[in-house]
């Protein structure tokens, strides 16, 4: 099983890849946090002047007057026991950390999860289509509108798409993750378990009413997020395209008498998405910063709209949770889409 | 090229001042919008009359006068009309009717030039009802009849017969019809004319845009310039930093370091920088690393130039030619993060005339179909980058024939 061998190779030593990736973003969490001007007691008492005493305290409570070092150590063994502390300040003040966020993902992946469907099914079948009709006006078109509708601010093409089937037409929500008061899976015997996402909760209570009720307020968000998505999707499928419609298994394929339909989609188009799913992880970085502004736009109090809040209150022990938290997610999903890679396409291994 | 046009340009194309309200709020566009303005009277004369500030509001409360004939003068209408356009006047008046006694009326006369002439008395008798007069076609009106002061009521206690008792006003105020300006786009929750804060907020975009791009380049390609010749351990170790920033959502990156520097153009232009470096550091680098195995710089190498000037004079400007088309497609990059960091309240201040600032602050106007002041300041956004990513990809074609080559 040597075959096998080599992708756990190719696993292991990707993930201890990962750990220094992991370790240079924390660690550029810290400095930003510390040593940049700003500081998070002065920003707990709203710019009034706080008494010595209070700042002596305030600073030891939060080991602020320890070497920066120490500090430093500290912070990477409390993140890596899972310990994030708790909100010191502004609208969270004195909740969990880990809670605020845990209670919160469930909205931003459910946007996160809608729009990459989203970017899919517009990106892919238009980067074929183009990469298949190359230098045709359907080409052409696909290419604009890729150009076009990656560089359009998200938070705008949001408020357009608010305006009209939200607030002309009133076709579905504008706002919110749900309308009325009976979230999915309040009643605590309704479900087992309980994901947080009313999409799936709404499944797993086999409402109906409920999914309908969900998946028309994530209908626009996800429209949002993914159509920005999608011109990335389309320009890298149809890149992908064209280096395989010419590649030599294709011609062979057409020498063999194979029909020219059967060529592009069985033949090229298979072999095109391999490197797809690879460019496409890259995008979750800009997949998330794209939440946090659908999240604006859309009300949705999402992992976004936390981390936001955060911010503008300065509340340090948040936007160090939120960002390490953000952090690791990326770090572990690129690593996933990198052994997705390999195990579809054995050369990367080597 | 017209967008630093337009910037440069501004304060002589904008018709309005940015900052100034000048007109209503929230006037369409392509209109001139009818405005109602409503006021109560904010002065009165001395006189017999009693509690005339409860006149003022509709709350139950009313002035009254118990002597009949006594009249009071009551100026000071604050409408705010900001054109000379008046379409209609008209004053409304209510009386108390369980203040009111029997037979007590009240005879209004409006003067329209500071008190100078007096109306026709209007005899008013309907209590515990609005009664709008209508003045529209009394005389000729122009913003000089109506401003605070040139307005003036005098409002009479009058009686039918020998009947004495009280007379109780619950409101009085003066209602003006006027047309709005012209806006291109409209104004804006607060009344400043779209169009020319989307004009002065051009200035404010290419600024940031520029400082993040020009130091990101000042810093990501001498760094990549190096850290590419020189390779081994550097190398690998920059290499790491850089793509874990990378792969960092730079938004958000830009929008904590924003916060922790303080929020001004040259700020956020710097927080902008952040995400960029990382991006010319690779585009330099990968460069390089083509660059280097070429001959000429083999050539240069063994005649003996040192590395400092191998990086410089033979790299560094082959590499350079790379730099435009990144440039551009960054330069649309940084446009859109800058104004998504307003957007977000984490980059310039109000009152600046920032696109994304302006955006937001008018979002929440579209649930009630206020549409163009969040839609224009979106549209020039998408003009800008739109423009800047085609030059982008014109530079490319143009720069890099045999990549499009291969590509094709």
């Amino acid at each position: 099983m040597a075959r096998d061998g080599s992708l756990f190779a190719y696993i292991l030593t990707r993930m201890f890849l990962a750990i220094p990736m992991l370790l240079i973003l924390l660690t550029a969490v810290f400095v930003i946090l510390r040593v940049l001007p700003g500081d998070p007691v002065l920003a707990l008492w709203g710019g009034r002047s706080p008494p010595p005493s209070a700042i002596e305290a305030a600073r030891h409570e939060l080991g602020l007057d320890q070497p920066i070092a120490v500090q430093y150590l500290t912070y990477l063994r409390k993140i890596f026991t899972g310990d994030f502390g708790v909100s010191i300040g502004g609208t969270y003040t004195g909740q969990s950390v880990w809670s605020l966020i845990s209670g919160r993902f469930p909205a931003t992946v459910e946007i996160a999860i809608g729009g990459m469907l989203v970017a899919s099914l517009v990106g892919i079948p238009l980067g074929v289509l183009a990469g298949a009709h190359r230098d045709k006006p359907v080409d052409l078109a696909v290419r604009i509108f890729g150009t076009i509708i990656w560089v359009i601010p998200i938070f705008w093409l949001g408020l357009v798409l608010q305006l009209i089937f939200g607030v002309w037409l009133r076709w579905l929500p504008a706002n919110g993750r749900w309308s009325g008061a009976d979230v999915p899976c309040t009643a605590p015997s309704s479900c087992q378990v309980r994901t947080g996402m009313y999409t799936v909760d709404s499944l797993i209570e086999r409402n109906p009413a409920h999914f309908v009720n969900a998946v028309a307020h994530l209908l626009l968000p996800s429209l949002t997020l993914g159509l920005v998505l999608s011109g990335f999707f389309a320009k890298t499928v149809r890149a992908n395209m064209l280096r395989t419609i010419s590649a030599d298994f294709t011609e062979a394929a057409r020498a063999r008498g194979v029909p020219g339909r059967a060529v592009v989609y069985k033949h090229a188009f298979k072999n095109a998405l391999v490197p797809v799913v690879t460019v496409l992880g890259l995008q979750f970085a800009i997949l998330f910063a794209g939440a946090v502004l659908t999240e604006k736009t859309f009300s949705i109090e999402g992992i976004g709209i936390l981390l936001l809040n955060a911010v503008t209150s300065k509340d340090m022990s948040v936007i160090q949770g939120v960002v390490v938290f953000y952090a690791t997610i990326i770090v572990v999903i690129s690593l996933v889409i990198d052994v997705i890679g390999a195990m579809i396409d054995p050369r990367i291994r080597l | 090229m017209a967008f630093v046009l337009i910037a440069f340009l501004a304060p002589l194309l904008a018709p309005w001042d940015p900052y100034a309200f000048v007109d209503e709020r929230d006037v369409p566009p392509w209109t001139n919008a009818p405005v109602l303005a409503n006021s109560t009277y904010f002065s009165f004369a001395p006189s017999g009359w009693a509690n005339m500030t409860y006149g003022q509001s509709i709350d139950g409360r009313s002035a009254s006068s118990a002597t009949v004939n006594d009249s009071v003068v009551v100026s000071g209408f604050g409408v705010r009309v900001l054109r000379d356009s008046v379409t209609a006047v008209a004053y409304a008046v209510l009386l108390d009717r369980s203040a009111t006694s029997p037979g007590q009326y009240l005879g209004v006369e409006f003067s329209s030039d500071r008190g100078l002439s007096w109306s026709q008395r209007t005899e008013i008798r309907t209590v515990n009802r609005f009664v709008r007069v209508d003045l529209t076609a009394e005389r000729v009106w122009t913003l000089a009849n109506v401003t605070p002061g040139a307005f003036q009521l005098r409002l009479t206690h009058l009686a039918d017969g020998n009947s004495t008792g009280l007379l109780s006003l619950n409101f009085a105020s003066l209602q003006v019809v006027w047309l709005s300006y012209w806006h291109v786009m409209g104004t804006d929750p607060v009344g400043r004319d779209v169009f020319s804060r989307v004009l002065f907020g051009t200035a404010t975009s290419l600024e940031i845009m520029a400082i993040g791009v020009f130091f990101a380049l000042l810093i990501g390609f001498p760094i990549g310039l190096f850290s590419g010749y020189t390779g081994g351990r550097i190398d690998k170790l920059l290499v790491l930093v850089m793509d874990s920033l990378y792969a960092f959502p730079g938004l958000l990156l830009a929008g904590l370091i924003a916060v922790l520097i303080g929020k001004g153009v040259v700020n956020i232009g710097l927080a902008v920088t952040v995400i960029y470096i990382p991006l010319y550091f690779r585009a330099t680098r990968s460069h390089v690393l083509s660059v280097r195995e070429e001959l000429y710089v083999e050539a240069a190498r063994a005649l003996g130039a040192s590395p400092r000037r191998i990086i410089w004079r033979y790299i560094a400007s082959n590499v350079l030619v790379a730099i435009p088309v990144i440039f551009s497609l960054s330069a649309a990059d940084a446009v859109l993060t800058a104004a998504g960091l307003s957007y977000l309240g984490l980059g310039v201040e109000a009152p600046t005339a920032d696109w994304g600032l302006d955006l937001s602050a008018a979002s929440s106007r579209i649930s009630v179909g206020i549409w163009w002041s969040s839609f224009f300041p979106g549209l020039i956004i998408v003009l800008l980058t739109v423009g800047l990513s085609f030059l982008g990809e014109g530079l490319n074609d143009i720069i890099n024939p045999v990549l499009r080559k291969e590509r094709a």
